[in-house]
């Protein structure tokens, strides 16, 4: 069949098989290149792996990611405690404790120390003029804190 | 490379903002400290010299309570109402030139105006302020007394804590 359809006179009604044996012909004569081994095998030969030094900064990288993210956390921490502490305690100011030596070891002489004062802070505010809560006026305003 | 130079870039950020939060949240020194200091500047005198100072820190407060809450004495009520406000109290006191330190107090105040403002009950009472307080937004965190007796002595009572109505109702009852 392949000869006869390699013929050049072939029937009018089998003209259309022709292209069919033609390219299996074509087909037949293609072979792989002279140099397809050597691609193959380049390809699959092991890599050179080469040895790098590595730098003092380029070791250091996963400390510098391990601190940015503790700096990102406690900012953000702070960041939160500070905005709780605007609607409940006393924003910005915080007294220094720490420098405080207490003249009194014995907390009933400090607590006759402080009653008498408180009395005295009391008369004070009586002598400005507050004799009840309510009417407490402070810049000129009302203030339900005090 | 651009991305190590970027993550300096961001912890330089991060530790610059850590470091400017913490120095917004610096401890504040109180009155009597701070006059003392600019006593000590001015005059060159300090504590135990011309005049005294009685501190009562927040832990001596705590022992304070604590005590008042193991006693039965009925006088102690008021006290024990009062005490949990106040977080500390340090009392300045001279004896000697009493006008010096009544001068230097109240032009400290005035000089911190920002801070201390007089405590004014009535708005048409013309004195002289004696109470000045200290606010942080709504709260009074600091009350100052200004207490003159006449050729005799000058103190400044010096409270420091969370002085809201309560405090004052149970300190005018006093």
């Amino acid at each position: 069949m392949r000869d006869f359809f390699s013929q050049k006179e072939v029937p009018a009604h089998l003209q259309r098989y022709c292209a069919l044996f033609a390219f299996e012909k074509n087909e037949e004569e293609l072979h792989l290149g002279a140099d397809f081994d050597r691609k193959i095998l380049n390809r699959i030969e092991e890599p050179v792996v080469k040895a790098r030094r590595n730098t003092i900064r380029f070791r250091l990288t996963p400390f510098y990611r391990a601190a940015a993210i503790v700096a990102v956390v406690l900012c953000l921490g702070l960041a939160a405690q500070h905005s709780f502490q605007n609607d409940t305690k006393q924003p910005g100011v915080s007294y220094n404790y720490a420098g405080y030596q207490d003249t009194y070891s014995d907390p009933q002489v400090a607590l006759d120390q402080v009653s008498s004062a408180l009395k005295t802070v009391s008369h004070g505010l009586r002598e400005s003029g507050l004799h009840n809560v309510d009417s407490a006026l402070v810049d000129g305003g009302n203030d339900d804190k005090m | 490379m651009m991305t190590r130079c970027s993550m300096k870039q961001m912890l330089c950020f991060f530790v610059g903002m850590f470091l400017s939060l913490t120095i917004n949240a610096e401890k504040a020194q109180d009155f009597v400290s701070q006059l003392m200091s600019d006593l000590e500047e001015q005059y060159g005198v300090d504590d135990n010299d011309e005049y005294g100072c009685v501190t009562v820190s927040p832990s001596m407060m705590e022992k304070m309570l604590k005590m008042l809450q193991s006693k039965d004495v009925k006088n102690d009520e008021q006290i024990q109402r009062i005490l949990p406000h106040v977080k500390s109290m340090r009392i300045f006191s001279a004896t000697k030139h009493i006008d010096r330190y009544n001068t230097a107090a109240t032009k400290l105040l005035n000089r911190n105006a920002n801070s201390y403002k007089p405590f004014k009950a009535s708005a048409e009472k013309n004195v002289d302020p004696c109470v000045w307080i200290r606010k942080s937004g709504s709260k009074v965190i600091e009350m100052i007394v200004l207490n003159r007796k006449e050729n005799e002595n000058f103190q400044v009572i010096n409270i420091t804590g969370d002085m809201n109505k309560a405090f004052v109702y149970e300190l005018l009852k006093m």
